[in-house]
Parts: C-alpha cells; sequence; structure tokens
C-alpha cells in the first residue's frame, strides 16, 4: 500500500514537472507580445515615399509618356531597358527600399474603359511566392493631344521573412 | 507532507504560468483596437495625395490643351468635370468613396504677346474621399497653375508655379520655328538663344509657350 501510493505521487510528480517545463518555455516565447509590435514592415510608407519622390522630380511622368509611346507608336511589348528616364526610375525605386527588398513594377494606361499594361519595370524579376506584396499604385492625368490616364503600380516585398 | 507541499508549489507555479498566458492574449485583444484602423487611414493619406496631384495634373492637361492641340476653346470646365468623374471612378475601384466637385468655374488665361509668356489656370475644387472605416477627409482645394516662359537677354527659362511654389521644367525643349538658333541647353529649364526670331518652347506635360525674341 504505502509503496503502490510512492510510485502514484512520483508519477504525478513527473507529470506537473514535464507540464511546467512546456508551459515555462511556451511563456517565454509569447513573452514578445509584451514588447510593442515590431517595426519591420513599412514597405507600404515606403513605397508611397518613392512614388512621392519619382512623381516630384517629372521622372515618372516623362517615363510614363515614353513607355506609352513604345507601345502604342513603335509597338514594342517591353520599353527599352537601356533607356535613360527608365534606368532613372529603376535607380530611384532600388535605391529608395532596403537591401533585402525586392521590387517590381507595372506602368498602365487607360484604354477605352480598360487598364492596357504598357511597360514593366524590372521584368526580369519573379513575384515571390512565400513573401508578403505591397501594392502601391499612383494615379495621374496627361496629355498626347487627347486627355490620358496613366497609372503606375509599384510592387514590394521582403527576400527574407521577418 | 512534505512531498504534498512540493506539488503544492509547482502547482501554485503553473497556475501563475496560465494566469500570465490569459492576460497576455487579453492585452492583445485591448491593444488591436488601438493599431487596427491605422493601417487604413495611412492608406487615405496616400489616396488623398495622390487625388490632389491627379487634380492639380488634371487643370495642367486643361492649360495644354488650350495651348496647342484640338482648341477646346471655352469647353474646358465641362471637360474638367468630366475628368473629375474619371479620377472618382479610380477612386472608387480603389475601395475609397469619393466626391470631386469643382466649386469655382476655372478661368484660363494666355499671354503669348508680352514678357513673360505665361499660361495660366486658376479653380478651386471640393474633394471628400471617405474610407470604409467610416474616416473622412475633406478639403477645398485652390488650384493655381501658373506655367511661364521668361527671358533674361538671351536666356530663356520655363517654369512652372503650382500654387506659388515654383520650379524650372528640367524636362522642357525649345525649339526656333523661324529665325534663331539655339545655342546651348543648360538642362535645368534655359536655354541661351541666339538671334531674333520666334522660339516654340514646351514643356514636359506639353503646354506649349510661344516666345518671341
Amino acid at each position: 500500500m504505502r509503496r503502490y501510493r510512492r510510485g502514484q505521487l512520483f508519477l504525478i510528480e513527473i507529470i506537473v514537472a514535464l507540464s511546467i517545463l512546456f508551459v515555462l518555455i511556451a511563456a517565454l516565447f509569447s513573452t514578445q507580445q509584451f514588447s510593442p509590435p515590431a517595426d519591420t514592415s513599412n514597405l507600404d510608407q515606403l513605397g508611397h515615399e518613392i512614388l512621392s519622390t519619382l512623381v516630384d522630380s517629372d521622372i515618372l511622368f516623362t517615363y510614363l509618356e515614353q513607355a506609352s509611346y513604345s507601345f502604342y507608336k513603335i509597338g514594342e511589348r517591353i520599353f527599352d531597358n537601356s533607356n535613360e528616364t527608365k534606368v532613372l526610375v529603376f535607380d530611384t525605386i532600388e535605391s529608395g527600399i532596403p537591401l533585402i527588398a525586392g521590387f517590381k513594377a507595372y506602368a498602365y494606361q487607360m484604354n477605352g474603359g480598360q487598364w492596357d499594361r504598357v511597360d514593366i519595370v524590372n521584368f526580369e524579376v519573379t513575384l515571390p511566392s512565400g513573401s508578403e506584396t505591397i501594392v502601391n499604385e499612383y494615379y495621374t492625368p496627361g496629355f498626347n493631344g487627347v486627355f490620358i490616364e496613366y497609372k503606375f503600380q509599384l510592387l514590394l516585398w521582403f527576400e527574407v521573412q521577418i | 507532507m512534505n512531498r504534498r507541499g512540493q506539488i503544492f508549489l509547482l502547482l501554485t507555479v503553473l497556475v501563475l504560468t496560465f494566469i500570465i498566458g490569459i492576460s497576455t492574449i487579453l492585452i492583445e485583444v485591448k491593444r488591436a483596437q488601438y493599431y487596427d484602423p491605422s493601417t487604413d487611414s495611412d492608406r487615405l493619406f496616400e489616396i488623398w495625395d495622390n487625388a490632389v496631384d491627379a487634380v492639380q495634373q488634371i487643370y495642367s492637361v486643361q492649360i495644354a490643351i488650350n495651348t496647342q492641340g484640338p482648341g477646346v476653346g471655352g469647353v474646358y470646365n465641362a471637360e474638367i468635370d468630366a475628368e473629375l468623374v474619371r479620377l472618382e471612378t479610380y477612386l472608387n475601384t480603389r475601395g475609397f468613396a469619393a466626391s470631386i466637385t469643382r466649386t469655382i468655374d476655372a478661368d484660363y488665361k494666355e499671354d503669348a504677346a508680352s514678357d513673360p509668356v505665361e499660361a495660366r489656370m486658376d479653380s478651386s475644387v471640393l474633394i471628400i474621399i471617405s474610407s470604409s472605416t467610416g474616416i473622412t477627409i475633406e478639403q477645398v482645394l485652390t488650384i493655381n497653375i501658373v506655367y511661364t516662359a521668361f527671358q533674361n537677354n538671351n536666356i530663356v527659362t520655363i517654369t512652372k508655379s503650382v500654387n506659388g511654389v515654383t520650379i524650372y521644367l528640367q524636362g522642357s525643349t525649345v525649339t526656333p520655328t523661324s529665325g534663331g538658333t539655339i545655342v546651348q541647353d543648360f538642362g535645368n529649364g534655359s536655354f541661351e538663344l541666339s538671334g531674333a526670331g520666334t522660339y516654340d518652347c514646351l514643356t514636359p506635360d506639353q503646354v506649349l509657350l510661344p516666345l518671341s525674341y
């Protein structure tokens, strides 16, 4: 009888000890919830700043006009990568984002009620499959004989998951 | 007896850890209501910036249309209204309720004869944009856009002024239409001219300013 009770106590002790260990480890990991949320995913804000920079320096507008000309008048699906304005757009975006972030951008023009994709910046890059992509869009009217509408879509993501 | 006290102690620790765990969840829930809507309002401010730029651009385009291309004459107010509706439609597709209305008739003035040569448009637009969470921004935007080509001796400089803020238009071009030649393009919106003649100054947003020197 005495021996049986001692075995029972030992068993309970082991179970309790294990569960305490488990809960303590779980609590240790959950303590990060007490700290303020980490400010890692500020890509949205960053994308907006980059677009503002492009707009203020008039680069974006010139680029959209040239891309539109290339698409509709020359008939090239992708606007020449070595074009000076396109390189400026590329460099402005690339220098504005963190090293571990990737980007891709699309230029659209309104054509009879639907958006034509007239050009792609950073064409070679494929969109990430396991990462969150932030989309920033900028709309601007333009003129080439008639009133036209452009929109520029900037996609940003982290190459490394944070 | 000693052992029972030990177990009691262990159970106390166990219960304490559970309490901490539950309170953590409660803090999360309590805090969520403060930082959740902020993402939406950030988006709203971005959209707002874009809308203001777009409205100003619509007026710039109208100046361009009036200085060149198919002269639409006095119908630009109707054109502006139609273009503001298109902007509303775009904002709606982005998931924001928008109402953009012209509150004052656009006033277009062109002064090709004098120095400086200028084309300007003045107006006022009421913009109301609401997000899905019910945050609304409402403001009357004063529009005052002036394109200028002014000459100083044989240097001509092309500028754009939006609500009093003047920028030099780097991407501009100047072509002589009769007599005269371009000596140098300074690359900052200024050009050195040579000889009397007439010149066409074209800004990056297609505003045409005829200059005689």
